[in-house]
This record gives C-alpha cells, sequence and structure tokens, in this order.
C-alpha cells in the first residue's frame, strides 16, 4: 500500500467550539491507482488532502506513506518526504510570479540539493513532457490558464515523486483546459504514477478510476469507476 | 539547500523590489558610511596631533616671563623681561634631570638672498636647542660653542626658508642678510612641518643668542640686558617632568628673589601635556560621534526588520508553496536570514564607499592624513552584516515557523 490511513482524524479548535472536520477515516490506497476525493464544501476533503499531503497532523489515528508510519516524524523528516514522494498540484497553480517558468518547475529541486546545472537540465525535461519546451522562459503572467496548471504539473512531475496530490486542479479552469489537465492526468497515471485527486464535481471525478466521496468528514462511499470518461480523444495533448 | 540556492533566492527577491530594497538600504548605507567617516576623521586628527606632539621634541618644558604688571593693568603672558640667559645657565647647571637648557630671544626679520628676501622669525639662541627639540639637520651642521663666544655671524635656517631664498640651490656656504648684516648658512634644518599652534615650524632663522643680542635684537631696544624670551628644557624622561617643573619653579623664585607670597614672575609649562590634552578630547569627540553613527545603524537595523516582517506577510503564500515542495524550516529561515544579510552587506559595501569618500574629502579640507585601514573597511562591512543576522533573525523564524495550510491559503 502506497497510503494507509486507519482511523485517521483531524479535530480544529477545543472544548465546545471544537470542529470534527474529519472523523476516523480508515482506507488505503495502492500504488498505480488514480483516486479522486469528492464531496461539497465542507465535507472534510480538504483535510484529507492536508493530511496525506504531509501539511497537516492527525489529532489521531495513523497514516502511513509507503509502510512507514508519518504520525512520529519530525518537521524535517516530513519535508524530505513531501520533496521526494510527494508533487503538489493547487487550484490557484502557485507559480511564484518574479520566477519564469522554468525557475517555477525548478524549486522543489532546490530541495533537494542538486546542483543548478541539473536542475535546469530536469525541469527542462518535465516541461517538455507536459508540452511546454517554448514556455520554459516566460513569466507565469505571460501564459494562459492552462499552460499554467500545466506548468505547476511539470513542477509535480520534476521530482519523481511516487504521488501527485491535487487539489481541485481544475477549478479555475473552463471545462475544454480542465479536459486537458485531465487527459494529462489519465496519460501520466496509464505510465504508472499514482494519482489522489480533490474535486467537488462528478464529471471531473468520473475521469478517475475510484472515487472516496466524503460528507462531514465521513466517508461515505469508495467505489470503482468501471468505465472512466477518457479525456484524451477530443484534444491531443503531448503528455508523459 | 545548499548557501549558493539561497543567496540565488534572496538576490532574485531584492532586485523584483529594486527601490524597496535601495530605500531600505539606505539606513545601513547612511550608518556605515558615518561611522567609516567618523572613525576615519577622528584617527586622522589623532595622527596628526601625535606627529605635531612627537615634533615638538620629546620630554620638552618651556619656561617663559610671567606679566608686566603696570598698576592694575597686567600685559600679556611673556611680556616681562624677567627671564634672563643667566637663569638658562643655572638651570642646566643646578638641576640634574635636566638634560640641557637652551634660552631663545626672537623677532622678526626681512632676511635677503640675492635678489630674494623673505620675512621670517630669526630665532637667537644655543646648539643645545636643536638637541632639545630632536631637530636632525638635513645639510651642513649646528653652532659650536666657540662660534657661540664670539657671536658668530652663521645661521641655521629652516627648510621653509631656504626654500624661499634658495629654491633648488644648495644653501649651505651661502650667506644671508638680516637687518643688513650677513650671514654665513651653516646648516639647514630637516623639515618639520606644522607645529600644534598652527604655525609652520620649518619657517625660522636660527643664530647664536650673543650674535642676536649683539648685532641684531639688541639694538632695536626691545630687549633689556640680557633677557630672554624663554627657556627651552629638556628633562631627562618622562617621569622627570614633574620633578623637573618643581625644581626650576624652586631655582628661578630664588634667582628672582621671591618670597613665600609673592607671585611668579615666570611660568614653566609643559607644551606637549597641553597637547596631549588636545589629543584626548580629539578623540573623545571622535569616539561621540562614531556613536552617534552607529545609532544610525541601529536605525537602519531597525529599518530592516521592519521592511523583513512585511516581506514575510506578504509572500506568505510563497512561503507555503516552498514547504510543501520540500522546503524544511531552516530552508526557509536562511532564505530570509540571507535576504536580511544581504541587504545588510550591499548597504555596508556602499556606505564604506560613500564613508571612505567622504573621510577622504574631510580629510583634504582639514590637510589631515587619510586614515581607513583594511580592517577598519572589514570591520564595518561585517558589522552590517552582523545587523542584518539580528535583525533579520526575528522575521526570518518567523517565516520559518508558519503553518504551511494557513501559509497556503493566505492571499
Amino acid at each position: 500500500m502506497l497510503i494507509e490511513a486507519h482511523r485517521l482524524a483531524r479535530r480544529y479548535g477545543a472544548g465546545h467550539t471544537a470542529v470534527d472536520a474529519l472523523g476516523e477515516a480508515s482506507f488505503g490506497i495502492a500504488e498505480g491507482e488514480f483516486v479522486a476525493i469528492m464531496g461539497p464544501s465542507g465535507s472534510g476533503k480538504s483535510t484529507l488532502m492536508h493530511l496525506i499531503g504531509l501539511l497537516d497532523r492527525p489529532t489521531s489515528g495513523r497514516l502511513s506513506l509507503l509502510g512507514e508510519d508519518t504520525t512520529r516524524l519530525g518537521h524535517d523528516a516530513l519535508a524530505l518526504l513531501r520533496n521526494r514522494r510527494i508533487g503538489f498540484l493547487f487550484q490557484a497553480y502557485n507559480l511564484l510570479p518574479r520566477s519564469t517558468t522554468v525557475e517555477n518547475v525548478e524549486l522543489p529541486l532546490l530541495y533537494s540539493g542538486l546542483d543548478r546545472r541539473e536542475r535546469r537540465i530536469r525541469a527542462r525535461a518535465a516541461l517538455e513532457a507536459v508540452g511546454l519546451t517554448h514556455r520554459g522562459d516566460h513569466w507565469p503572467s505571460e501564459l494562459s490558464g492552462g499552460e499554467q496548471q500545466r506548468a505547476a504539473i511539470a513542477r509535480a512531475l520534476v521530482g519523481d515523486p511516487t504521488l501527485i496530490l491535487a487539489d481541485e486542479p481544475t477549478g479555475a479552469l473552463d471545462s475544454k483546459t480542465g479536459r486537458i489537465i485531465l487527459a494529462v492526468f489519465q496519460a501520466l497515471n496509464r505510465a504508472g504514477r499514482t494519482i489522489v485527486m480533490v474535486t467537488h464535481d462528478g464529471n471531473v471525478a468520473r475521469h478517475a478510476r475510484r472515487i472516496l466521496r466524503l460528507q462531514d468528514g465521513v466517508i461515505v462511499g469508495d467505489e470503482r469507476v468501471a468505465s472512466p470518461l477518457d479525456a484524451t480523444p477530443r484534444e491531443r495533448v503531448a503528455a508523459a | 539547500m545548499m548557501l549558493w540556492a539561497s543567496v540565488e533566492i534572496a538576490w532574485g527577491a531584492l532586485r523584483a523590489n529594486k527601490l524597496r530594497s535601495f530605500l531600505t538600504m539606505l539606513g545601513i548605507i547612511i550608518g556605515v558610511a558615518s561611522v567609516i567617516a567618523m572613525v576615519a576623521i577622528g584617527a586622522g586628527a589623532e595622527t596628526q596631533v601625535a606627529e605635531q606632539i612627537r615634533s615638538l621634541g620629546a620630554n620638552v618644558l618651556m619656561v617663559e616671563p610671567g606679566a608686566v604688571r603696570d598698576g592694575g593693568l597686567r600685559k600679556e603672558s611673556g611680556s616681562a623681561h624677567t627671564l634672563t640667559e643667566g637663569d638658562a645657565v643655572a638651570i642646566g647647571a643646578e638641576i640634574p634631570q635636566g638634560q640641557a637648557a637652551a634660552p631663545s630671544i626672537r623677532a622678526a626679520f626681512q632676511v635677503v638672498h640675492e635678489a630674494r628676501n623673505w620675512n621670517t622669525t630669526v630665532n637667537g639662541t644655543t646648539g643645545d636647542y636643536f638637541a632639545i627639540r630632536d631637530w636632525p639637520l638635513s645639510a651642513g651642521r649646528a653652532f659650536s660653542g666657540a662660534e657661540e663666544e664670539r657671536s658668530g655671524k652663521i645661521a641655521v635656517i629652516g627648510a621653509a626658508v631656504a626654500k624661499q631664498l634658495f629654491g633648488e640651490e644648495n644653501p649651505v656656504g651661502g650667506h644671508v642678510r638680516i637687518a643688513n648684516v650677513p650671514f654665513e648658512v651653516i646648516g639647514v634644518l630637516a623639515e618639520k612641518g606644522a607645529s600644534g599652534f598652527g604655525q609652520n615650524q620649518d619657517d625660522v632663522v636660527f643664530v647664536p643668542i650673543s650674535a642676536a643680542r649683539l648685532r641684531l635684537i639688541g639694538t632695536s631696544g626691545e630687549v633689556t640686558r640680557d633677557s630672554v624670551a624663554y627657556i627651552l628644557i629638556k628633562a631627562i624622561s618622562d617621569d622627570a617632568l614633574g620633578p623637573v617643573t618643581a625644581q626650576i619653579d624652586a631655582l628661578l623664585r630664588q634667582r628672582h628673589r621671591l618670597g613665600s607670597e609673592a607671585e611668579s614672575d615666570f611660568q614653566v609649562n609643559n607644551p606637549a601635556a597641553a597637547m596631549a590634552a588636545r589629543r584626548a578630547s580629539t578623540r573623545t569627540i571622535a569616539w561621540l560621534l562614531a556613536a552617534i553613527a552607529s545609532v544610525s545603524l541601529v536605525v537602519g537595523g531597525i529599518s530592516i526588520m521592519n521592511i523583513m516582517l512585511v516581506s514575510v506577510t506578504e509572500r506568505t503564500r510563497e512561503i507555503g508553496l516552498r514547504i510543501a515542495l520540500g522546503a524544511r524550516r531552516r530552508d526557509i529561515r536562511n532564505q530570509f536570514l540571507t535576504e536580511a544579510v544581504t541587504l545588510c552587506a550591499v548597504g555596508g559595501l556602499l556606505g564604506l564607499v560613500v564613508g571612505t569618500a567622504a573621510a577622504c574629502v574631510a580629510a583634504r579640507l582639514a590637510g589631515w592624513p587619510i586614515f581607513i585601514t583594511p580592517d577598519l573597511a572589514v570591520f564595518a562591512v561585517a558589522f552590517a552584516a552582523g545587523i542584518g543576522i539580528f535583525f533579520g533573525y526575528y522575521p526570518a523564524r518567523k517565516a520559518a515557523r508558519l503553518e504551511p495550510i494557513e501559509a497556503l491559503r493566505a492571499e
């Protein structure tokens, strides 16, 4: 199992005002899966994603990544796991506006201790993989929304992580551009990459091969998608 | 993360906000520049005073006559004619810790050599004078005892006079006319520069005191009998200055037949002490100014801290992103610390340039030696960088301790 959650819970605040954002969820995600975590806003899906992404610590329960219990790890060990094992994607792309696209893609490698030359080579390769070879030296503001999200995918891929963790990756995009991103995901998944994607949009979720449904902090459904929607035929996209 | 990478990030962030970075640096620039300038100017002034003390000659005391009392009116010090050559001889003979005593009389004359002439001070004294003031000759020789005895028409001239009257010629063996009396130049003194009290010490002609009295000053009616303008005494050591002063005082009171109640008609001065006092006050003022300047350095540091706090707040989302991508707390801390230190170090370098320029201008105007040592420069820049660490640490720590989720949510 890549991810194993055992009675994973997260409570915010204390006493009477305490809120159980996530209540004792147990599930597992194997390597090579493409999972959508779905639910309305406030259902705890973001909390779950933050826990899986090692950006937050559970109030109780256990979370293992590649068989290692992460709940006891210190700040530095978690940072190392995020750097080596997880590639993040955000709804707002989160590209640094004052760095060029290729510099943005390099960012995770900066914290891996690679030298400048090696960083640049890998970042260019990652940009090529998402079809942005020619955009590397542009500022993020010069890129379209879809291109920015693809640059963010390149950044998520550049460290060759085991897991891609995407928080509403198509949320800021129109449906056509969103499909391009989903097509990239599906191509990556076919190549063996594990993808966990948080979304509130059922249509987007049906592109995944498994859907975890959350409501009020509780997992209310865990289903295999018999025939996932395929995003590729309508748009040809270069992908890894 | 490697250090160089954080310098790159810091440099990028500073470049992105050029005007703000410069304004933030300005405090450090001004602070470092003023500290450098103040220390350099203070050191320059002090070096100059020390130089003047040295040029006075070591362990020298000066006895001058007291003021004339004319009824209730007291004239300036030195106006009385109470000090005599006999006093000088007595001091030389009777005070064991006094190495030498040279009486001196002086007056201004027009000194002529061929077509050139020059108004200067003619000083009648004995050969001991040069030894007392540790004043070597650059050419020729000083007076001999025999020449002093027979009021020889010989002169030892200062470097400035040699230049004015002889130009490039060798003055030794040449003649100068003083009040129409020809004097043979037998020696030229080494250059000493300005005295602690402003006049050019090299602008002077020395003749034997007997010759001056017989052929020059005695005739002007200014000097009665064998009175002298002052007596220079060299004590054998610095420690002997106190006892020698007391002994001279006692000896002269006895020779001048002053009762225990009477006021002295002379005074014994220690010119080096006066200059040393001036040196001490110069030093005090220099340090005071440097201290005030370093206050501006602290203010500069506070503005660095202020801007770094603003920067951390503005870039909260960036910090969250970096944490998500694998930055450790110390990576974030080092990034902001490097930024603050880079600001301060660059500011320190610019301040060094500005301060050096200011010190050079001041030194040129005041005629001081320029006094900026490499270690002062290194210290100033290192100190500025230290300010960066001190004032940058808190904002950097604040950045490093941000919770990643909240940081990512920030607008």
